[in-house]
């Protein structure tokens, strides 16, 4: 940890990040940085070069690679077309679908109005007579009926009924 | 001639307009430097080797994203460093994977074979372990610090370029690379010391 310490340690590393003009003035006036320095720059030279030869290959290595490419995109270019051409296709005929199918359904025809005669006339006035001669109107008639088997009037109630069984003999 | 031939690329590739055999050039003209990143990054040369095969692919698929901002070479190096951290992270999964038991593949860590540097055999192995001392050190690094390591030193990119290669401000880059030679140092000073 003593190493992180060194203030010359900055200035040797700022020379080799970037230019620093201070950290140039700094090497030319401090031998030990210098060779410091030298030293390191050298090392990440050599490893530079070690890398650039290691990864370097004969030229078939590179037509090969290069071959790889082209036929890697060709076959992508090639499935993309024929996915784009399968999918044209495809709308295609379901397009065609869509217009037989609202080709061949059947035109709604319009619903046939009810005759309205005189027989419908004389049965809507015997309704209505029938209305009038009953004690509470039909749509009442439930609630009516409710009402009194909620009063407890049960045995009360037979003559209402029988009343309005009267009503329906007459 | 070479600025005109970049150019020229460059104006195809910005028109989305680019046959198959123009790509072609540019397979050419750039994949030497992907691979030596790439390789660089994954001390691996089958998985540099297709992660750069990989890299032309996504770049000619997304073709129309390229809008000339920058130049072919550092749109190539921001598709291969992306690349190479996407594998990064997935070989950490396998790790695990491993670990668990899930998987039966062996971790290959690959021993790289650097070529002797001098004729005097003594001299050679010196350099050479120097050699493996940066490139262990390097690989003691952080993904982001390694990358800047080495587009600064094995591709001799300027900082500015390093900043739009890896989407980040130049003076990020300039401290991390400040970071990444001085760890680097380190373990150089540790390895003679032993």
């Amino acid at each position: 940890m003593a190493i992180d310490k060194d203030p010359h340690d900055d200035r040797v590393l700022e020379s080799l990040v970037g230019r620093s003009i201070s950290a140039e003035d700094h090497l030319l006036a401090c031998e030990p940085c210098r060779s410091e320095q030298n030293l390191l720059a050298a090392s990440i030279r050599a490893f530079s070069d070690a890398a650039r030869e290691t990864s370097d290959h004969p030229t078939h290595f590179w037509t090969r690679q290069a071959a790889q490419i082209h036929s890697r995109i060709s076959s992508t270019r090639t499935s993309g077309m024929a996915f784009r051409y399968r999918m044209t296709s495809a709308l295609a005929a379901l397009a065609i679908a869509a217009l037989l199918l609202l080709l061949r359904a059947p035109v709604p025809q319009p619903e046939p109005q009810l005759a309205i005669g005189s027989a419908s006339d004389h049965e809507l006035l015997l309704e209505v007579e029938r209305a009038l001669q009953r004690d509470t109107p039909a749509a009442l008639e439930p609630v009516t009926l409710l009402v009194e088997d909620i009063s407890g009037t049960t045995s009360d109630s037979a003559p209402s009924f029988s009343k309005e069984q009267s009503h329906h003999a007459n | 001639m070479e600025n005109v031939l970049n150019d020229a690329i460059r104006t195809a590739l910005t028109s989305n307009a680019v046959s198959i055999a123009e790509f072609d050039e540019v397979v050419r003209r750039h994949q030497k430097r992907v691979y030596r990143v790439l390789f660089v990054l994954l001390r691996d040369p089958d998985e540099a080797d297709s992660l750069t095969q990989e890299c032309f692919l996504r770049a000619y698929q997304n073709i129309d994203r390229f809008r000339g901002e920058c130049s072919v070479q550092t749109w190539l190096l921001r598709i291969a460093v992306n690349l190479a951290k996407d594998h990064e992270r997935n070989r950490k999964f396998s790790f695990w994977k491993r670990f668990l038991g899930f998987s039966n593949e062996e971790m290959h860590a690959r021993a790289i074979e650097f070529p002797a540097p001098g004729p005097n055999p003594e001299q050679s192995l010196i350099e050479r372990a120097q050699v493996q001392a940066v490139w262990d050190a390097v690989h003691e690094l952080s993904p982001q610090q390694r990358t800047i390591f080495t587009l600064r030193f094995v591709e001799e990119l300027e900082l500015s370029e390093i900043a739009v290669v890896l989407g980040l401000q130049t003076g990020s880059v300039k401290a991390q690379l400040f970071r990444s030679v001085h760890m680097v140092r380190r373990k150089l000073k540790e390895q003679q010391w032993r």
